[in-house]
């Protein structure tokens, strides 16, 4: 089965706690938002997105197309 | 009954045992650290342990041991622990689920993180109980509008409530055997279901009962498939009727609620010798 390698841009994602359309439209919920931030008292601002579960990505394309700042690529290995 | 139950149940199952909802229990674990990391860092350690796990247990040479290993680090049930060791769940039905609220107290109602982290969606559906509720409470990302205390009553109508959704009943030990939590849970959200249906990793246990269609009774009307979430009901077209793969059931019971029949039963899992070896 071939390999598929998702990449998540950071630079190009925004804010992933105030989007998360690839969170919501992945059918296998491939991806995993986290925030790096995250202290007693406070609200975090900075999350990342790992696709954590890639391997069970069928190829819908789905994240790509609703991603509103293009800030995931999908390569075939 | 399971290890745990064996170990830590005083004769009972681990989370019908009074102690391990008390306050004496979680001095003796020595847990605050534990909880706090929990709060701080547990979507973080979700999302980086499970990058790729899938893939490494694909190749044989990668997964050998890993399973084992992971599922071994997150059983620890005793002495001193890191999070993640000793964080593990146990999928009950209704009426455990009730002896559940019965026993825990302070109850909270909140966000539960892992639908927030897996789908970046609110909903309010998890019980924290006690010393988990109160760190918990320190992490504003966890409470944006507060916890809200529920009285007994109201806790076993809102699992009721849960039950007719079809959210699956998951008690938390954190860290085993302390009762930390009982959430009402949804594949593929539940951080701890999943890798364990998905990866069989030893994240989360299957409970104590088997669900058994009765031939006789069964109509099928296939309610029931629509209701398990763990893949374990198959419709036979041939037949006309549903039956459970116990291999496959987690003992949830969601498909006995809702069977308009009542042809399924849930049956302890001790009572047969294969399914008494599957957790």
């Amino acid at each position: 089965m071939p390999e598929v390698e998702i990449k998540w841009l950071r630079e190009k994602c925004g804010k992933p706690q105030e989007c998360g359309k690839c969170l919501k439209v992945c059918p296998h919920a491939v991806f995993v938002m986290f925030a790096v931030d995250r202290e007693p008292g406070k609200i975090s601002k900075k999350y990342e997105i790992i696709p954590s579960y890639d391997s069970f990505c069928t190829l819908c394309n789905l994240c790509v197309e609703n991603c509103p700042n293009d800030a995931l690529i999908i390569k075939i290995k | 009954m399971c290890k745990f139950c064996l170990k830590h149940g005083a004769g009972r199952k681990w989370f019908e045992n009074v102690r391990n909802y008390s306050k004496e229990l979680y001095e003796e674990l020595d847990a605050t650290q534990w909880t706090m990391d929990h709060w701080r860092f547990g979507d973080k350690v979700y999302a980086e342990s499970s990058m790729g796990l899938g893939r490494m247990l694909d190749d044989p040479v990668a997964a050998a041991g890993l399973r084992e290993m992971t599922t071994e680090m997150l059983h620890k049930d005793s002495g001193p622990r890191m999070f993640p060791e000793g964080h593990v769940c146990q999928v009950v039905i209704l009426e455990e689920a009730k002896g559940i609220v019965k026993l825990a107290g302070p109850i909270m109602r909140s966000q539960c993180i892992c639908r927030k982290f897996v789908r970046n969606k609110t909903e309010n559906v998890c019980l924290n109980f006690f010393k988990h509720a109160e760190i918990a409470e320190m992490f504003p990302d966890h409470v944006p509008k507060g916890m809200e205390k529920l009285s007994t009553e109201e806790a076993v109508a809102f699992l009721e409530e849960c039950n007719e959704r079809g959210l699956i009943h998951n008690v938390t030990g954190a860290p085993i055997p302390y009762v930390a939590a009982l959430c009402n849970c949804s594949l593929p959200e539940c951080a701890i279901l999943r890798p364990k249906v998905d990866l069989g990793i030893g994240t989360n246990l299957k409970g104590h009962h088997v669900a058994l269609v009765d031939i006789n009774k069964c109509t099928g009307c296939k309610t029931c498939l629509s209701r398990c979430q763990f893949g374990a009901i198959q419709f036979s077209h041939t037949l006309g009727r549903a039956q459970v793969n116990q291999l496959r059931c987690f003992g949830c019971g969601l498909c006995a609620t809702a069977c308009p029949e009542g042809a399924i039963r849930m049956v302890p899992r001790e009572e047969n010798p294969i399914l008494s070896e599957v957790w």
